[in-house]
């Protein structure tokens, strides 16, 4: 199965224009890579404590890192955009290219809130949240879920990459940024709430480009600091109601 | 001929052993019983069967050897109902009965509607909460739900921790009366209870646990009226009047 993938992969090589054909090779070969990385990395620590997960989180990110480096080099990419349409808004000019990405956030929206609220698969993920134990007990094991949840993270991140590659210059680690941002953005949302988490992303954007025109030096450290109060406002806002399992 | 059969068990929480070497056997369209006074192991015992915690010694059902299984893989065949019912409170009455059946799904069926309404059947009160979130049900509800999801997969041994913990009366008989109907309708069950007076009354056989270890078995009715489960378990309500 990988080397149909790769053949795939070769084979498109050779045909840079025909978009459709480099967007489902890209997907193809990226998406895999979730399920393999959870196999890898994290399926033998399926029991660690949250703070292990994280340090192993880190180091296999280190290691991506350095593996894009090794497979594309230290220059940056940008890709050619999907249609050359552009139109006024106002004082605004709008690509095809946003409207895509516009459109691609809200159909995903959709599709997530489908699978997680009336697919019994995306149940299944939802309850080992909510309870490991019960969800063990109805035969859902850590595996399954860990790889249900990485390889849609490999599938977002991989549409998401293909979406902007035409607006941003794309370098090897370029995606560490991206996805502390939308980090934040989750956490504006509660990490529960689809809308508040996209209007949160919304708004770490709104933020980071008005500060590029006014303070540009502390774009990045503006954003990230953003963290602190959002995180404050929520510990206040939201007491956490503890699952008072009474028999 | 399915049956449940446990030799030589022995498990525990790190270095603390809970149970010595115990042997159970559970018959086809039996309940059996395994009472005892609190710490006794009687949680650890279920734990140890369902496979959620590590185990020493040989746990076959109809001849095949489970003790290598995590939970995961034990159900649909045992299911357990814990003494905590673990439901999943963010979700609906119907999700978690429709997770229930999980692992039928999951190879393929796709009758998981009849049994939930076969569910709903026994328990109307469940029916008519169906889309209200788990954790805003009553203490006789969630055990409902509990036992619900566990009838979803359609386990050969059902498993039930203290089913009438914290419950009033009413609900208990109530409960009673379902897992007598489970065992008429062909399941097998092995029910760990504190209340040996109510156990007793149902099972067909019973065990009795102290300090991790089965000092005593036999038929329900033979256990009941033993002294030393009289004294111990049944008497002194009686004696007290």
């Amino acid at each position: 199965m990988p080397l149909l993938v790769a053949g795939a992969a070769w084979w498109s090589a050779s045909r840079p224009d025909q978009l459709a054909l480099q967007v489902l090779v890209t997907l193809a070969i990226v998406t895999p890579m979730g399920p393999m990385l959870y196999r890898l990395a994290f399926q033998p620590l399926a029991n660690a404590s949250i703070l292990v997960l994280l340090i192993v989180a880190v180091a296999v990110h280190y290691m991506m890192t350095g593996l894009g480096l090794v497979f594309f080099g230290g220059e940056g990419l940008r890709s050619q955009m999907f249609s050359s349409l552009t139109f006024q808004l106002g004082i605004l000019s709008i690509t095809g290219q946003s409207v895509a990405v516009v459109i691609t956030a809200v159909v995903l929206i959709l599709v997530l809130a489908v699978l997680f609220g009336r697919t019994i698969y995306g149940k299944a993920l939802r309850a080992t949240a909510i309870n490991r134990i019960g969800a063990r007990l109805v035969g859902i094991s850590a595996e399954f879920s860990g790889r249900l949840a990485f390889t849609l993270a490999a599938l977002i991140g991989a549409v998401s990459g293909i979406l902007i590659s035409p607006i941003t210059t794309i370098y090897y680690d370029t995606g560490f940024l991206i996805s502390l941002k939308g980090f934040v953005g989750a956490i504006i949302g509660g990490m529960t709430s689809y809308p508040a988490a996209a209007i949160g992303a919304v708004m770490v954007g709104f933020l980071e480009s008005f500060s590029s025109f006014w303070a540009s030096a502390f774009k990045e450290s503006i954003v990230f600091t953003l963290i602190i109060p959002v995180l404050l406002w929520r510990s206040l806002a939201a007491p956490r109601i503890e699952e008072d399992e009474e028999p | 001929m399915s049956a449940l059969r446990v030799r030589g068990l022995s498990a525990g929480y790190g270095k603390v052993k809970v149970l010595h070497g115990l042997d159970l056997d559970v018959g086809p369209g039996m309940i059996v019983t395994v009472i005892g006074p609190n710490r006794a192991g009687k949680t650890t015992l279920l734990s140890a069967l369902m496979g959620l915690i590590p185990a020493q010694g040989c746990v076959d059902y109809d001849g095949e050897d489970l003790s290598t299984l995590p939970a995961e893989g034990r159900v649909p065949r045992l299911c357990l109902v814990p003494e905590r019912r673990e439901l999943f409170g963010e979700l609906s009455v119907e999700d978690n009965l429709l997770l229930g059946a999980f692992p039928r799904i999951r190879r393929g069926a796709r009758d998981a509607q009849r049994d939930m309404a076969a569910v709903y059947q026994r328990f109307p009160q469940l029916e008519e909460r169906r889309r209200q979130l788990a954790a805003t049900l009553s203490g006789g509800e969630r055990q409902m739900l509990a036992l619900g999801r566990a009838l979803m997969a359609r386990p050969a041994l059902l498993m039930l921790d203290e089913p009438s913990l914290g419950l009033a009366p009413k609900i208990v008989r109530d409960i009673f009366h379902v897992i007598a109907e489970l065992r008429s309708a062909g399941g097998s069950i092995l029910l760990v209870e504190q209340n040996a007076r109510a156990a007793l009354q149902i099972a067909d056989y019973g065990y009795v646990l102290e300090m991790g270890e089965l000092v005593l078995q036999g038929p329900a009715a033979e256990l009941a009226a033993s002294p030393r489960v009289v004294e111990t378990y049944l008497g002194l309500t009686a004696a007290a009047r």
